[in-house]
């Protein structure tokens, strides 16, 4: 046997795939198969599918109903991802210009609370936020500094806070990887030649960490766009993403060809947004990641 | 060299610490206007700390730095009249090798004309006209440090600053560059501070080098002055070639001498300042300052040291003739003749030979 795999070593590779193929495939390009499938069969009465072909659900997802979810999810990814680099780029720049020794404290420090599940932090928004019991507008009433209570959950104000809260230190690791890779002679370069302050930063350090930048940014936008427990607690029910309407197909509607179709459309959206970025950075750069 | 005596770079008095490591020791320099001025030690030795501390990306932690006459201060770098190029030549990789070059004259906010024409002025002068639109990725080793050096020398600066430039280049192409960085040097008439570890490179390049050792400046002088006059053991072993012989100082005629471990005397034009007699010191003479010939030969040289001793080994590395000659016990004495008849003359292993040499060229140096 061995002396078999010796002679051909191309089997020995295939081999050795096996493992991690094997995973790949019914963990993850089975189940994509299967939701591809089911977004052109018809719906089953209580769930399910029935065998039939058609591509109706696919003229449902263009409805302007649909659609309109889709763009404001866009929207608020965006946004989740705009205020993630605003906040996230001066904690991975703070971080990465400490001494070497702190870095790893500060890195651990933002990795910590992250340990707590996802569910109970953002529940812990909840007690924060909520209208008339949470714990701002209660202080904030009892101390008089407002009349009635701020309007700080239940809207796009509260998704995009718990979004950014949530995948804020996927924005700020890679930014950082960028930071710390900068040759620090070259911001010493600029300000030889005459750059002071915050032209140094603009003309040398920022366009430098763009790899890390764009990266967070993918790692931001793509579960932003397509969460649903977020704007499920701190939404109120009121302001839907696309993620709640496509959880909702599968739980509550029981249209799995409709939610697979609302799928499908969300990957495609993703797949060109993953392209964009691909496009636009060098395979240098990706290295970052 | 330009002809007046003005000082462009004046380090007064200056010590740098880096918490309770003492970088830089209470060091002292003048440098003249036009000079290229060398910094020449080993790693550590507060070469490339006292040049930041001239750039102003270190600050000292006591003493003063002027330069051209002005204090520098707490000056940021970007308000100092002098230019570096880095180690690793520190080019914008985002930019392309014109925007690098124009970036220090961008940030002076001279106009875009004027800037189009220097960086070509540039860009010829280091010989490489049409690689303005290349991205410094797409250079070798060698063309970039022509574009650092291009970049900073377009902005006219008092003093360049030059922080062993040449260090991540092959041989051949080191040497090639040390010609032109010294052509370019009297070219443009600027002042060049120039730090290395490479003794050869300092000699070759400067007009006078500053030899420093765990942050103090051990001794300035033209690469002749150093090589032909060191002043310490520190000095003559660092720069070139050396041979130390062991023993004890003693008194010889007028001046000083020195008494080998059996007992033979040696004397020497110069000792260092502050021996004193009985003190363990070596005699300092350069291997190719040694004339070899057989004992059996009827040699008699007037005012050359003489000594005898027998050859232990003879290599022969083409222009010269290596031989290792042992004087006593504890001492072998390094000969370089070099081969001016066809083949050589060389001497053979076990020869019994005499040393002579001009005892102008033997320095006393303390151990």
């Amino acid at each position: 046997m061995q002396r078999y795999l010796r002679k051909h070593p191309s089997l020995q590779a295939w081999l050795l795939l096996i493992p991690a193929g094997g995973w790949l495939f019914i963990f993850f390009l089975a189940p994509l198969a299967i939701v591809l499938v089911y977004s052109f069969l018809e719906r089953g009465t209580y769930g399910g599918v029935e065998w039939a072909f058609t591509t109706e659900n696919f003229q449902r997802v263009f409805d302007m109903l649909y659609l309109g979810t889709f763009l404001s999810s866009a929207k608020i990814a965006l946004l989740t991802t705009v205020i993630a680099m605003l906040v996230g780029y001066p904690i991975a720049y703070f971080i990465a210009t400490r001494p070497q020794k702190m870095r790893g404290t500060l890195l651990m420090m933002l990795m910590i609370p992250f340990w707590t599940n996802f569910l109970i932090r953002t529940y812990a928004w909840l007690t924060l936020l909520r209208t008339n019991t949470g714990l701002i507008n209660v202080t904030l009433m009892n101390l008089g500094i407002i009349d009635a209570p701020l309007p700080l959950f239940g809207n796009t104000f509260a998704i995009v806070l718990g979004l950014v809260y949530g995948w804020l230190p996927d924005m700020i690791l890679p930014i950082y990887a960028a930071l710390d890779r900068l040759d620090h002679s070259l911001v010493e370069a600029a300000e030889d030649l005459y750059a002071a302050g915050w032209k140094v930063f603009f003309r040398v350090i920022f366009p430098l960490s763009l790899p890390g930048v764009v990266a967070g940014s993918m790692l931001v936008f793509i579960p932003s766009l397509g969460a649903f427990v977020t704007p499920a607690i701190l939404g109120g029910g009121k302001t839907l993403m696309i993620g709640n309407i496509i959880s909702n197909q599968f739980l509550a509607a029981h249209d799995w060809p409709f939610g697979s179709a609302l799928s499908m459309l969300m990957m495609g959206f993703m797949l060109i947004a993953t392209l964009i970025y691909f496009r636009s950075s060098s395979e240098e750069d990706r290295k970052t990641l | 060299m330009t002809g007046n005596n003005q000082i462009a770079v004046e380090i007064s008095n200056v010590t740098k610490k880096f918490g309770e490591v003492v970088a830089v020791d209470d060091v002292s320099i003048r440098i003249r206007d036009g000079e290229f001025f060398s910094m020449l030690g080993p790693s550590g030795c507060g070469k490339t700390t006292t040049l930041r501390m001239i750039g102003g990306f270190e600050l000292p932690t006591a003493g003063i730095v002027s330069i051209m006459g002005e204090r520098q201060g707490f000056k940021p770098p970007y308000q100092r009249p002098v230019n570096t190029v880095f180690q690793n030549y520190a080019l914008f990789p985002h930019m392309t090798v014109a925007q690098n070059i124009a970036f220090g004259l961008e940030m002076k906010k001279v106009s875009k004309s004027e800037i189009k024409n220097r960086v070509q002025e540039m860009l010829d002068l280091v010989q490489l006209p049409k690689m303005g639109r290349r991205k410094p990725k797409q250079l070798s080793g060698g063309q970039r440090q022509r574009i650092a050096l291009a970049r900073a020398l377009i902005n006219h600066p008092k003093v360049l600053l030059l922080d062993e430039p040449l260090g991540a280049l092959d041989l051949k192409l080191r040497k090639d560059m040390q010609l032109e960085l010294k052509a370019i040097q009297e070219r443009v008439g600027i002042t060049f501070v120039y730090v290395t570890h490479d003794q050869e490179e300092a000699i070759t390049m400067s007009d006078r080098i500053a030899v420093m050792s765990a942050g103090k400046v051990l001794q300035i002088g033209t690469p002749e002055e150093i090589y032909e006059h060191p002043q310490s053991i520190f000095v003559a072993d660092f720069i070139g070639e050396s041979n130390f012989i062991p023993g004890t100082v003693t008194k010889l005629g007028q001046g000083l001498g020195l008494k080998l471990s059996d007992g033979r005397l040696l004397d020497a034009a110069w000792a260092e300042p502050n021996v004193d007699l009985g003190e363990a010191a070596v005699i300092s003479v350069r291997p190719e300052k040694v004339h070899i010939y057989p004992a059996d030969a009827d040699v008699q040289m007037e005012k050359m040291s003489q000594i005898s001793g027998t050859i232990e080994q003879t290599v022969y590395i083409g222009t010269d003739t290596r031989y290792a000659v042992r004087l006593n016990e504890e001492t072998t004495v390094q000969v370089r003749q070099q081969n001016m008849l066809r083949g050589g003359t060389h001497l053979n292993e076990g020869v019994k030979v005499n040393l002579f040499w001009n005892s102008e060229n033997a320095r006393i140096l303390k151990r």
